[in-house]
């Protein structure tokens, strides 16, 4: 298959892509997101009524750039529960500190509770697509294979599956050389973009049939 | 008199679109005890979106001692009843029958040689069959490789201390003397467990927990039954030797037999029997969790309950209603580029489409389809099939001038493309987590609706 110029340069450009992805995930895994790492929870009574997006902002001053998350305990909106990958003692007092001046309460450090939550193995997230995943991929393929009987089966197949795996390494490369958080969001989305394309392949596929169809009339 | 009834059609057609907006969208509402509420039934929300309960679990690091009964390879066989001691009549009888000794020991609730890695590893795998048995489970769980520690992070539905027990639950099973405390038979000999049920003649339910031993089990089951049967003294009173079926430490049933049993099978009555349905089928259901335990492996290590809290979802009231806002402005500007390009058809299929929209909102609540994120975004999915639908079949009108053919056409061309779309629904929908079986049945009620609202382009 002779491929133009430009075209090289853009399957180099997705070689060496791909290449950096693997390097990345090699020398330093995947990064994945804040829920599914290990990370410090605290969970803070402040006794009166807040705002979360209050709560988010003091947590924004106290903890900077590192990711955080801040969910309301319980729905009486006065306790929450604030996510960070790690936590020291000095934002443990600037975040006590900031909530009494925010909120005229007079909260210690005995008052918040701090837990160390252990990660969630990516292998257990993805285990329950993989049984469902195989079997369509099976039944599809076998739906190609009659359906496109008169062209090559193997072929098609083939450069669908090329295509998919080529687009998904593409996508997880840039995860990974961006260092963008792996969620389960991301996974889903990955295999939302893998359908759409084989979708779009098999209509391409079809409309060539209804052509060579029209032909022959 | 034909171009009448056409526009007739077409003014009820929107009408009941606009009817089915209005419910779909924002309820049906009805007064009761001078309150208003919508009648249409809630949504059912997974984890992500209706928020979890953060269960903490640490290894529990209780001793006792005590007096049990020991075989004669040191081999633990009971603990020796609560009022007994060694001397005691029944307990030196049942120990030389058995050839036990009697033995005061420190009892540890976890082996500081059980506590390694692989039976961390082991416990969180049978934690997670056990979890995987319900239908449309969800649940995460999370280990620490050092202490051991487990969160567990599940729907805050009526079911947390019944997965809360899922964790706790060693799962042994066994059958003690009541009166001594020693084992006689425990699930080392045990085939199988299941839950039966049985309706007496004025219609009440009787739920059992059914116990199927082994060879050898058989064989000392039907000593224990003959043993351990229905006995009274010369006055009448009730003298029998009862067994207790425990799980753990737990008596589920205080029991003696009626008659000798040699097939090996024991069918243990749980609760009292009932006339109401929903309580025996609720009851079953426990049954089966229990028979679904005790059939898994034992867990290696014993963990208690530490803490427990309620996290709300991240998607709040707030995040929601800028979402329906944003989608809102959507589904508004892409009709009206609809309305725009082809005029009265396309005023009629931007109707159909939000319709179609507000339709699956409430075939969602009474389908009771799980709204997680991942079937939210295969709704998005169906919502853009549905479009696509929409424009493929008005530039085909404006080709062709004939609604039938325009409308076989475009189906013919789209669902020979969504083939693939169409086999996942079907295969995800019969998934048991719940992540996934979401995503099929949003899939598949999408594709029906969309199917059953292109039909109507045709009147």
């Amino acid at each position: 298959m002779k491929l133009s110029g430009s075209k090289k340069i853009l399957l180099l450009g997705i070689i060496l892509l791909i290449i950096a992805g693997i390097v990345v995930v090699a020398l330093k895994g995947v990064k994945v997101s804040l829920i599914l790492q290990q990370h410090e929870e605290i969970n803070i009574y402040i006794g009166k009524p807040t705002n979360l997006k209050d709560m988010k902002d003091i947590c924004k001053e106290v903890f900077g750039n590192k990711q955080v998350i801040v969910n309301d305990l319980d729905v009486f909106k006065d306790a929450y529960s604030i996510s960070v990958e790690s936590v020291t003692n000095e934002e443990k007092d600037e975040l006590i500190n900031k909530v009494n001046e925010k909120y005229g309460v007079e909260i210690t450090l005995e008052d918040i509770s701090e837990k160390t939550i252990s990660n969630i193995r990516v292998r257990d997230i993805i285990r329950p697509y993989i049984k469902p995943v195989l079997i369509s991929a099976i039944l599809i393929a076998v739906y190609m294979i009659i359906r496109f009987r008169k062209e090559n089966a193997l072929k098609l197949l083939g450069k669908i599956a090329g295509i998919i795996l080529l687009t998904e390494a593409v996508i997880f490369s840039v995860i990974a050389v961006l260092r963008i958080p792996l969620s389960a969001i991301m996974i889903n989305i990955m295999a939302v973009i893998a359908v759409v394309e084989l979708c779009t392949y098999i209509y391409k596929l079809e409309s060539k049939t209804v052509i060579k169809a029209e032909k022959y009339k | 008199m034909e171009k009448v009834l056409k526009i007739v059609k077409v003014i009820a057609i929107t009408i009941i679109m606009l009817l089915i907006i209005a419910i779909g969208f924002f309820g049906v509402y009805a007064k009761y005890n001078g309150v208003w509420n919508n009648i249409l039934p809630e949504y059912n929300l997974g984890m992500e979106l209706a928020g979890y309960r953060e269960l903490h679990f640490e290894l529990d690091s209780s001793e006792e001692t005590k007096d049990i009964f020991v075989d004669e390879n040191g081999n633990y066989k009971g603990d020796v009843a609560t009022g007994k001691e060694e001397g005691d009549t029944s307990t030196e009888e049942i120990a030389t029958e058995k050839n036990y000794k009697i033995e005061n020991r420190t009892i540890a609730a976890n082996d500081s040689d059980k506590i390694n890695i692989e039976n961390f590893e082991k416990t969180q795998k049978i934690i997670q069959k056990r979890l995987e048995k319900y239908d449309s489970y969800e649940y995460n769980l999370r280990q620490d490789s050092v202490t051991g520690k487990i969160i567990l992070e599940i729907l805050d539905d009526e079911d947390v201390d019944l997965n809360a027990s899922i964790v706790t639950t060693i799962g042994k099973l066994s059958l003690v003397d009541t009166e001594t405390g020693v084992i006689l038979l425990d699930d080392s000999n045990l085939y199988k467990a299941s839950p039966f049920s049985n309706t007496s003649e004025n219609g009440e339910y009787q739920v059992y927990l059914g116990l199927e031993f082994d060879q050898t089990g058989k064989q000392i089951l039907k000593e224990i039954t003959e043993k351990y049967t229905k006995v009274t003294d010369k006055d009448g009173n009730d003298i029998s030797k009862n067994i207790d079926v425990r799980l753990d430490n737990q008596t589920i049933i205080s029991t003696h037999f009626q008659d000798t049993i040699s097939s090996g099978t024991i069918h243990v009555p749980i609760g009292a029997s009932t006339t109401d349905y929903s309580e025996y089928l609720e009851l079953l259901n426990n049954v089966k969790e229990v028979s679904d335990i005790i059939n898994e492996e034992n867990m290696p290590l014993q963990y208690k309950v530490t803490e427990q809290a309620k996290i709300q979802s991240i998607i709040t009231e707030n995040v929601r209603n800028n979402i329906i806002i944003v989608c809102a402005i959507l589904i508004l500007v892409i009709s009206l580029y609809i309305i725009i390009r082809y005029k009265l058809e396309g005023l009629r299929q931007a109707i159909l489409n939000i319709g179609y929209l507000a339709s699956l909102t409430i075939l969602f609540r009474y389908t009771n389809v799980a709204i997680t994120f991942n079937s939210l975004i295969a709704l998005v999915g169906v919502v853009v099939v549905n479009y696509i639908f929409a424009i493929r079949f008005l530039n085909e009108l404006k080709k062709v001038n004939n609604r039938k053919i325009a409308l076989k056409t475009t189906l013919k061309g789209l669902y020979l493309a969504i083939v693939p779309v169409v086999i996942i629904a079907v295969i995800f929908t019969f998934m048991s987590a719940l992540v996934i079986n979401s995503v099929g049945m949003t899939l598949f009620w999408g594709l029906l609706l969309q199917l059953l609202f292109s039909l109507i382009t045709l009147i």
